[in-house]
């Protein structure tokens, strides 16, 4: 995983789909709330992690997301889940964007 | 003769349980009572008290307990209440009254940290900043002796106001104990007391908060270091090479919690002969240099060893603040001004939240 300096400038929800990071290098990622709710890196989520359809039955959305120290995002979602501690380096890492997962990619196999 | 179960059960239920009415024992906030030839150890729990509640009632135990006839010693163990979660997102925010925050961390203890994070702090107050200092060490809370005050701070609309010394804004568990027998503290009851203080007082407007954190890289220190946003950490190393080890757990801290390493002080970096003047480096020489190479942080400066900077501490006098133009003063005084140069430099905008 590549470590990254760009720290987010702004963290916002795009309707009841998505969640925009727009970060201090110029980057904006964007997330599905899906992928995001499915990616909790919580213990208990880690622990049984449903496979990915069936996040699918129940769509989620942030209704709150709080800093945690100067490292972290902490998520609270429709379903009531709020446990899950989101790094910024994680965040940056998983950007689904095609350019940063051709280079996560690249990195893998070379 | 010693001291029966009973008589110390009588005693304990002849003391009122903060904001219940009922008696310690009918509260439930003993846990566990062991009386064992004259030696009493009671296990309290915390519930919802607030610190200084707490210390009043730790207090108030000890000094029933004492003066029941065949009591040798007593141990007061505190354990965790219900408030003491591990942690909560609501309050990892900034913290009201505070502009940035400095953490002083020392990957073991003996190193000299506390004195140094007293006279930094004062150091930065005399660059005419407003200061605020937090002892977060509640094992062994040490600024009532190095600061010489005492007195329990009061609580204006349910916070706790700081006391002022030297110009400095103080908090401590130390504030709250009435005398220096060591408590046990157990488990999450750490981080709550922490987070209390941090989150319960009612800092002026300080420009720097700087905290002198737990000693050693452990949960009580990670925890802290997680859950306020610290602007910038600060290591304190002696300069042998194990000592060097540490600065490299204490700078593995903060990076895991992607906290800027304002950089490296070494204490007792050498001695000074009074008499002479020769420099003598005891605990061998350029420890302190290598680090900036090593690990790619600033070396912030080197404090000798010298008698006159414990002995201040031992008197409740402060170097920087007692003998200002102390050569020892003026090495503080430059140690300050790359401390600040860096906070501004490390400062990062908190990012802006639409949800």
């Amino acid at each position: 995983m590549a470590w990254s300096a760009a720290r987010p400038l702004e963290i916002r929800r795009v309707g009841t789909a998505a969640v925009q990071i727009d970060w201090s290098d110029g980057h904006r990622s964007e997330y599905s709330n899906r992928d995001l709710r499915h990616a909790c890196p919580c213990a208990e989520c880690r622990e049984r992690r449903p496979p990915k359809e069936s996040a699918d039955a129940v769509p989620v959305h942030p209704t709150e997301i709080q800093l945690v120290g100067r490292y972290a995002l902490q998520f609270r979602w429709s379903d009531g889940h709020d446990t899950g501690i989101y790094t910024f380096q994680s965040l940056r890492a998983a950007c689904p964007c095609a350019e940063c997962r051709a280079r996560e990619e690249g990195k893998g196999t070379g | 003769m010693s001291a029966s179960f009973e008589e110390v059960r009588a005693r304990l239920a002849g003391i009122r349980a903060p904001g219940s009415g009922k008696n310690l024992l009918a509260a439930g906030m003993v846990q566990g009572l062991e009386v064992s030839e004259g030696q009493v150890s009671v296990r309290l729990a915390r519930g919802q008290l607030p610190p200084a509640v707490l210390g009043s009632v730790i207090a108030q135990v000890r000094r029933e307990l004492a003066s029941l006839e065949g009591v040798r010693g007593v141990d007061v163990q505190v354990e965790a209440g219900a408030g003491d979660r591990p942690v909560s997102a609501a309050e990892s925010g900034p913290i009201a009254g505070v502009g940035d925050i400095v953490a002083v961390a020392s990957a073991k203890g003996g190193v000299g940290k506390s004195t140094v994070a007293v006279n930094l702090a004062l150091a930065l107050s005399a660059r005419g900043l407003r200061i605020g200092l937090l002892d977060a060490d509640i094992y062994g809370p040490s600024l009532p002796t190095m600061m010489g005050i005492s007195g329990r701070p009061r609580a204006e609309d349910g916070k706790i106001v700081p006391l002022e010394k030297y110009g400095l804004q103080l908090m401590s568990m130390g504030f709250f104990l009435e005398d220096k027998s060591p408590v046990i503290w157990r488990g999450p009851l750490v981080m709550g007391l922490v987070r209390q203080f941090l989150r319960d007082v009612r800092w002026g407007d300080v420009d720097v908060l700087v905290i002198d954190l737990p000693p050693g890289t452990g949960d009580a220190a990670l925890t802290l270091v997680q859950q306020v946003p610290v602007t910038g950490g600060v290591v304190v190393t002696t300069p042998q090479d194990v000592a060097l080890l540490d600065v490299e757990r204490g700078i593995a801290m903060f990076r895991e919690v992607d906290t800027p390493v304002l950089g490296v002080i070494e204490n007792m970096s050498f001695y000074e002969c009074p008499e002479c003047g020769t420099r003598d480096e005891i605990f061998g020489s350029g420890g302190g240099a290598h680090i900036a190479e090593r690990f790619g942080v600033p070396l912030l400066g080197q404090i000798p060893l010298l008698p006159a900077i414990g002995e201040s501490g031992d008197t409740g006098k402060p170097l920087v603040a007692d003998e200002p133009d102390h050569p020892v003063s003026r090495v503080f005084a430059a140690i300050g001004a790359r401390v600040w140069g860096a906070i501004e430099a490390a400062r990062t905008p908190a990012p802006k939240i639409l949800v």
